[in-house]
């Protein structure tokens, strides 16, 4: 499909936990346009979901009254979806990847989310406060 | 989230109601077994058989609850994972830290047989 071609599928939503079946749904809708194997789809739904999860929760403080933009478009073999939220932005690597080791030993409960997004997907970027928003763009490769 | 529980063999088997297990209603899981456990209950099988999703809130219920049990010398085994499911219990590596089986069975036996 020549890029040109791509339709891009956007939506708008409040930082409220009840909206991330919403977004689960968008993320399966917009996967419609491409013969996308079942498993990436699920895989893209999961990093999407986690990353939204992520902004409620470290972005917006659990305020849900917080935006999220999410766009999704194909490009090629490849599926890049966006999240942008105005929270409180981050440095993806000062997450600490948790260690399973310790994870029960000190009660370690946070870094799941990021740690299965680094693994579902092909690429993650992270970009803070450029632009007044901070966006996280994932990217899946869906010719398998 | 719709829970239901019974007893066998002195074993807290907790089968979670059809549906997304979720941040959504992972607090509530979180409390729902968390009570079990502060009425003395140390052993729990969770049955998600019927979970076709599950995100990472609701892993780390899980692990709270596990902590919490393990902390009183019990355990939490689960049963019945989808093959999706599994597969985030293999993403996050979280098959080493729970004792996961196929069946109530094998979940209540495990316990007779630590």
């Amino acid at each position: 499909m020549n890029r040109a071609d791509t339709t891009r599928h956007e939506m708008r939503t409040s930082s409220a936990t009840e909206n991330l079946a919403k977004i689960r749904r968008f993320v399966r809708r917009a996967a419609e346009e491409r013969d996308v194997p079942e498993k990436i789809v699920e895989q893209m739904i999961l990093a999407v979901d986690e990353a939204a999860s992520n902004i409620i929760r470290h972005a917006y403080r659990h305020d849900p009254g917080g935006e999220i933009l999410i766009a999704a478009a194909f490009e090629d073999d490849r599926w890049i979806v966006t999240l942008r939220d105005r929270g409180v932005g981050f440095d993806p690597n000062n997450v600490r990847r948790p260690d399973m080791a310790t994870y029960l030993k000190e009660r370690r409960v946070g870094g799941l989310g990021l740690h299965l997004i680094r693994k579902l997907m092909d690429e993650v970027d992270y970009e803070s406060g450029g632009d007044d928003y901070n966006q996280l763009t994932l990217t899946k490769n869906i010719a398998g | 989230m719709n829970l239901s529980h019974h007893e066998s063999n002195g074993v807290v088997v907790v089968e979670v109601g059809k549906g997304d297990a979720v941040s959504a209603n992972a607090q509530d899981f979180k409390n729902r077994l968390l009570e079990f456990v502060e009425n003395g209950k140390r052993k729990i099988a969770v049955d998600l058989s019927n979970i076709e999703y599950i995100d990472s809130s609701f892993l780390g219920s899980l692990v709270s609850v596990l902590k919490r049990i393990t902390d009183s010398d019990g355990g939490v085994k689960v049963f019945g994972l989808a093959e999706r499911v599994r597969g985030v219990f293999e993403l996050t590596r979280l098959y080493k830290v729970f004792d996961i089986h196929d069946d109530e069975s094998s979940a209540v036996k495990s316990f007779t047989d630590a």
